[in-house]
């Protein structure tokens, strides 16, 4: 075991990757070493303020000697495959949300690193939230009592660019439900303490008819115990600013909510009024992201979230997208070891 | 003018419940109505006439046991079941007299579809929640889209277990007021839907969308027994347009009160039972119209078809 920090190369500098980079300049756990994008100027850019070394493929990266784990931050389509690479190069990985574009690929991810040893992380960064951390803190605490009901709600506006994103492609995205609604199940999953057994979605096309994503997507999961949960995301609320998130996780014995304005910062502007989130929640959401995958690497811990976990919220999202295609409620076997989505119910 | 004289008809209700006593019969004075007798019919059990009399001698008005009253009235709140809920709203129908009918999903469909067929009936079901000035309020925002055209509503009542669980389970019981609310924000419309339920059926919840799109789901339970406690510990809907979104805190308006050892809200301002006490007295004035009995029947089947969904894991489609 070594308390030297874990060299780290991102792959994919866009978007998120900003996020990762602000954690790894803070931590002592981890530091960036490498970078590598498809825009080799914006590689060389961010390696330039980052004071690391800039390649200009992924093979490269994986051959540097101080790269000791990844962090995987391009679109979703690609994961499978550079995760893949990673793991044969014997390099942990954390690879952003969603693990990978179907079931099938995100568990021969999971048995690829389970066979060489390697630490497997998902970011499924809201389990690493100050709230989502307390609200699992006061469920394991009996606050509510058994949890049968987890209500998730995180709606916005656009956020995406035009017409030209890959995220608006199904066939890249692996739709809503894959590209954001595993945030939501897997919290759900996670707060219920559950594996979901059935899935039934409905969506709009809100931002505009000729969509082919539901940018208003709502997944309910069913549990075998007969609790349930209700996850809704959207990027088609108007004004574009426009920013909704509760929590409501209800047990057999209480409520506990996180409101729309829990952070107690709210603003009358022009546009109306808003929540705004306290300093620093973000931050500290990442920095306990790599540090757990840090420690994951070093063995001293856990992946979070269990690799399975993450499996399971891929297995989710496809039946979800399934769902919506449809209209059917799909069964998703509870059993670890297999799944085979099977069709139930009729619309 | 004076005021509207008002029968308390029964003391029945779900589990534990005594709504007549602990929620009709506080509000009749706000909406400038006046209670004049307790009646029971002869079938009522030896528990109930005792609530009976006791909310009789509360009010000061005389308690009748027997087939049917003897009252001069203006209009009665029925807190009755089965036959006895049908006896009594024929007689009420025969004297022109308006009801608001206490829970009426708490009998089965087959024992509503007599109603429609009484001649003359004119009733308000005592689904309060609708009455919420916050709930009318964002109704009327739908209605003028004032958040555009309607998209989504989302609705959440969670109780505490005080009343005991509800034998017909908690669909029937306490689901109604969202359905109610759900199908108000919709309008008339054909929902395809999936739902869950416990298997004590203390715990609900369904998601579904109607023919324009538009998402509902709701979800409503019941704390277990062991939890001690009672009251509403949540009670909210949202309402999502294409031009922005509202959410109404059902609990509301409140005041926070925060002492060291202890954190009250206190409500002011009028509260949804009254305010559907006041449109039970526009009723009997005039100034409002009741509602067919035929709605018991719509909200009784979309009902039955929730719990057709939630006992076969499968979705269905239903019209409200």
């Amino acid at each position: 075991m070594t308390d030297r920090p874990l060299g780290v190369g991102i792959v994919g500098v866009g978007g998120i990757a900003l996020s990762h980079m602000a954690a790894l300049r803070v931590t002592g756990a981890a530091e960036l070493v490498a970078v590598c994008d498809v825009d080799a100027d914006r590689a060389a850019e961010v390696a330039h303020v980052e004071r690391c070394d800039a390649y200009s493929d992924v093979e490269s990266l994986l051959a540097a000697d101080n790269v000791e784990a990844v962090i995987v931050c391009t679109p979703n389509m690609t994961h499978a495959s550079i995760g893949r690479a990673v793991l044969a190069a014997g390099r942990h990985l954390l690879m952003e949300k969603p693990l990978a574009m179907n079931a099938e690929d995100a568990r021969q991810l999971a048995e690829d690193a389970r066979a060489r040893g390697l630490a497997l992380a998902v970011g499924h960064s809201h389990r690493f939230s100050d709230q989502g951390l307390a609200i699992r803190e006061a469920i394991d605490a009996g606050a509510v009592g058994t949890v049968r009901f987890v209500r998730v709600t995180m709606n916005g506006g656009w956020i995406w660019p035009g017409w030209q994103t890959w995220v608006l492609d199904p066939a890249l995205s692996g739709g809503h439900s894959l590209h954001n609604g595993v945030h939501l199940t897997d919290l759900a999953c996670w707060w219920t303490g559950e594996r979901a057994d059935t899935v039934f979605s409905v969506g709009q096309h809100a931002t505009s008819a000729a969509l082919d994503f539901h940018d208003y997507l709502v997944v309910e999961l069913g549990f075998p115990s007969g609790a349930s949960a209700v996850c809704e995301v959207s990027r088609g609320e108007r004004p574009r600013g426009a920013s909704f998130l509760e929590i409501v996780v209800v047990g057999t014995e209480g409520v506990l909510s996180r409101e729309w304005d829990a952070e107690g910062v709210l603003a009358w502007t022009d546009s109306g009024l808003a929540p705004w989130p306290v300093d620093g929640g973000a931050a500290r959401t990442f920095l306990r992201e790599i540090e757990s995958f840090a420690d994951a690497a070093r063995g001293r811990g856990d992946v979070v979230p269990p690799v399975d976990d993450a499996v399971r919220a891929i297995e989710v999202a496809v039946a979800s997208e399934e769902s919506l295609r449809t209209g059917r409620v799909v069964h998703v076997s509870a059993d670890r070891q297999t799944d085979a989505a099977t069709i139930g119910g009729t619309r | 003018m004076s005021a509207n004289r008002i029968l308390l008809a029964g003391v029945s209700g779900g589990g534990a419940q005594n709504h007549q006593a602990a929620m009709w019969a506080p509000s009749l004075a706000p909406a400038g109505l006046v209670p004049v007798a307790v009646w029971v019919p002869s079938t009522t059990t030896e528990v109930e006439v005792e609530h009976a009399r006791a909310l009789a001698e509360r009010h000061q008005v005389d308690l009748q046991i027997s087939d049917e009253p003897e009252v001069d009235a203006d209009g009665a709140i029925a807190c009755l079941r089965g036959r006895d809920r049908i006896r009594f709203l024929t007689y009420a129908a025969e004297r022109t007299m308006p009801v608001l009918v206490d829970k009426p999903t708490l009998d089965p469909t087959g024992e509503l579809e007599p109603l429609t067929d009484i001649p003359g009936l004119a009733v308000l079901a005592g689904h309060h929640f609708s009455a919420h000035p916050g709930f009318t309020r964002a109704l009327t925002a739908v209605r003028s889209a004032e958040i555009g055209l309607l998209r989504s509503v989302a609705a959440e009542l969670v109780v505490g277990s005080e009343d005991g669980p509800c034998p017909e389970g908690e669909l029937r019981n306490l689901g109604v007021y969202l359905v109610e609310m759900l199908r108000h924000a919709t309008g008339p419309a054909t929902v395809t839907l999936n739902a869950h339920a416990t298997e004590s059926g203390d715990a609900w919840t369904f998601l579904g969308q109607t023919e324009r799109d538009v998402v509902v789901n709701a979800h409503v339970s019941r704390t277990v027994r062991d939890a001690g406690g009672g009251g509403i510990l949540r009670a909210s809907i949202r309402f999502v347009g294409t031009h922005g979104s509202t959410r109404v805190d059902l609990t509301g308006p409140t005041l926070d009160v925060r002492r060291p050892t202890l954190t009250q809200a206190i409500p002011f301002g009028e509260s949804s039972v009254t305010a559907l006490m006041r449109r039970f007295a526009g009723i009997l004035n005039g100034t409002a119209r009741a509602t067919p009995a035929e709605d018991f029947l719509v909200l009784s089947r979309a009902l039955d078809a929730i719990a057709q969904s939630a006992a076969t894991r499968t979705a269905t489609t239903l019209t409200w």
